[in-house]
């Protein structure tokens, strides 16, 4: 039984060691492969800040709600044990903050200590007169997407550096499951006219004084594009920038003048701060996550594809619900061919 | 009296900051300080420079709030200003951590810091062995830059600061009107103050960025306090030791203790270990003295004794300090006045 993973970022690789996980003690012929034409450090992945925060709102879609939830469990577990550093995890408060009262988020409940800001901590951000603070995680992919690489050889993964351009150039192969990771560049393989990028630029700098995560909204202007400031463990990450159906990877110097001068002010100390680097990069967007299994033919050929793109701005925060959703949709290919029964449910 | 010399004995925070408050209430002074230690060999050096006060059993709750109000808004400001990481002020979020019902739900406290709560029970699931907790955010020193930022603003001030060992404060009096005595610990010594003793304090600075959140257990002894580019962890508290030196059985004790509180910090690297002796005194001694000899009189302001709180209200106490030292001088100017009559 050939898997072929086609992608590298956090949705790629999560994917397959947790099908790996699961089905290589009850399928014994299970060889796992991943093909991408980008690895860490150069993937979508890695320019993420890692902070786990879903969208403010979910338009009803529960079943990503609950995605974001079993990913927070997971990593929360992880917390406390001694792979945590080197998987880039560890714990951050913050705040989030609006020019006028908001409904509470569907994530309310699943950070910690969420609460509204008092009148004192507004002082702090002249200009937004409401918003929250919670506690969260940090997920830095230039550690995890390493960790996650180091785990996946452990167990006999193998990795292929090549552009996959069809499905049937896989499953031509002898693969007989195809997992569809491929991020924003999905429609090359397939089109897909709901999937478009979400440009995004981050400036990268040396601020290790700033602890908390800062996160504006702007109702109008729509998520991300409005400052942030994400401190991570070594460079602090400002942002803003959101712009849908842009497909330019290259840096603007409009958008880091936008991000330079909305942050200074957002939060006068950073002022000092030193840049370290510039980075562009295409959120994967799309209405909803595609996770679901397609019956690819072509001629004589036909492939099991399991879809798992389209996690726009929150990659990070939902995929371990996600890798754990396309395993289901495995183990039902599995049990199709009679290869084996399903699992127990893990705990 | 015409620039009135103000001498300033200590350039820990108490010191620093004492000198600032002068230069601000009375700008004819002339004011000099003098230390045998300057940064980075102060107390003030050693200490993680967080603003979570000490209760002085001697002093009324109402005075120390007051100090900490004080305190807490000076440095809001400057955190929130382009000095913020230059002056090294810092806000940082936490909990503070129980294993038993703490004797105040409320501390005095609690409405100055931001956002103060009880913590829920997920949070305190992070804390298997406590069963109650308070979460809130505060604001944190990093010292050496906040010693260095004072030591800036005072020679952009013309305050001349010297190191110097002073023995006695009469050795002052033919070149100073008025001493300041905030010599911490020293004034043991330096004005024989028996009710001062030193509570040590063994503490190590580690390389751990991805703490960004304090954690302190309630009995004071043990905390993790991320600065800006290191965590401090602690801590003992040694009544009655003198010792400087490092001792190694303690640095694997907090180190473990610590570990058991947030146990990504097996992974922090390049352990420095650091000891402090906390000036301690059932209250802050800040009053006027007059000191006779020989028919001489030298006016002195006592501000000393702060024990583990001294970060926590030091700009309170030396602003009352220098309102001291304004009533020294009003005090001198009117004798002399007399005198020319």
């Amino acid at each position: 039984m050939r898997v072929a993973v086609i992608g590298a970022g956090v949705i790629g690789l999560s994917t397959a060691l947790c099908i790996h996980e699961q089905y290589h003690s009850l399928v014994p012929s299970l060889e796992v492969e991943v093909y991408a034409d980008r690895y860490t450090p150069c993937t979508t992945s890695d320019g993420a800040a890692g902070l786990w925060q879903p969208y403010l709102s979910d338009h009803g879609n529960l079943q990503e709600t609950l995605w974001n939830k079993e990913t927070f469990h997971y990593l929360l577990g992880h917390l406390v044990s001694p792979a945590a550093k080197e998987m880039g995890l560890f714990l951050i408060s913050g705040y989030n903050l609006f020019t006028q009262p908001v409904p509470e988020p569907p994530w309310k409940h699943i950070v910690l200590g969420f609460r509204n800001l008092t009148p004192k901590e507004l002082e702090l951000f002249p200009g937004y007169s409401y918003g929250w603070f919670n506690t969260a995680l940090m997920l830095e992919c230039r550690s995890y997407l390493p960790w996650l690489t180091n785990r996946l050889t452990q167990r006999g993964v193998k990795f292929f550096h090549k552009k996959v351009e069809s499905f049937q150039e896989v499953s031509g192969n002898g693969v007989d499951v195809v997992i569809n990771c491929t991020g924003v560049r999905a429609g090359e393989l397939q089109p897909d006219p709901e999937l478009q990028p979400g440009r995004g630029q981050v400036i990268k700098v040396l601020a290790p004084w700033v602890k908390h995560f800062i996160i504006t909204h702007d109702i109008e202007s729509g998520i991300y594009n409005s400052p942030y400031i994400i401190p991570g463990s070594e460079f602090t990450v400002l942002g803003g920038i959101y712009q849908h159906g842009n497909w330019n990877e290259e840096n603007s110097a409009q958008d880091h003048k936008t991000i330079w001068e909305n942050c200074c002010r957002l939060l006068p100390a950073l002022q000092k701060a030193k840049i370290v680097q510039e980075w562009s990069g295409l959120r994967p967007a799309r209405p909803w996550v595609r996770l679901e299994r397609e019956t690819v033919r072509h001629g004589h050929f036909q492939a099991e594809v399991i879809h798992n793109y389209g996690h726009g701005g929150f990659g990070i925060t939902i995929h371990w619900g996600c890798a754990m959703a396309a395993a289901r949709l495995f183990g039902n290919i599995l049990q199709e061919k009679k290869l084996a029964s399903p699992p127990q449910p893990r705990l | 009296m015409a620039a009135p010399k103000v001498a300033v004995v200590g350039a820990g925070v108490i010191g620093l900051s004492t000198a600032l408050c002068i230069t601000e209430t009375c700008p004819s002074c002339s004011v000099t300080v003098l230390s045998d230690q300057f940064s980075p060999n102060t107390t003030s050096d050693i200490a993680a420079g967080m603003l979570i006060p000490h209760t002085y059993p001697g002093t009324p709750i109402h005075m120390q709030k007051q100090w900490f109000k004080e305190t807490f808004t000076y440095l809001f400001a400057i955190s929130n200003s382009a000095e913020a990481s230059e002056a090294g002020i810092h806000l940082v979020s936490g909990w503070q951590v129980f294993k038993n019902a703490p004797k105040e739900e409320l501390p005095f406290w609690s409405d100055v810091v931001l956002g103060f709560r009880p913590m829920s029970e997920a949070e305190l699931q992070k804390f298997p062995q406590y069963r109650f907790g308070q979460a809130f955010t505060t604001l944190k020193c990093d010292c050496p830059p906040y010693l260095l930022w004072l030591e800036k603003r005072l020679k952009a001030t013309g305050v001349q600061m010297y190191t110097r060992k002073v023995a006695d404060l009469w050795e002052l009096h033919s070149e100073y009107n008025v001493i300041v005595n905030c010599a911490g610990i020293g004034a043991h010594q330096l004005v024989g103050d028996k009710k001062l003793f030193p509570i040590r304090g063994q503490v190590l600075k580690v390389h751990a960025p991805w703490v960004k959140n304090f954690i302190r257990d309630g009995d004071g002894l043990t905390y993790i306090y991320p600065g800006i580019h290191r965590v401090t962890l602690g801590g003992t508290r040694e009544k009655e030791s003198w010792s400087l030196s490092p001792d190694p059985g303690t640095t694997k004790d907090i180190f473990d203790r610590c570990c058991s509180l947030e146990p990504s910090l097996r992974g922090a690297r390049d352990i420095k270990v650091k000891v402090g002796l906390r000036p301690s005194r059932q209250s802050v001694r800040l009053q006027r003295e007059v000191l006779s000899q020989g028919g001489v009189k030298l006016p002195v302001v006592h501000n000393y004794g702060h024990g583990a709180g001294g970060f926590s209200v030091h700009r309170g106490t030396a602003k009352e300090a220098a309102h001291l030292v304004g009533e020294c001088i009003a005090a001198l100017q009117g004798s002399s006045s007399r005198a020319k009559l």
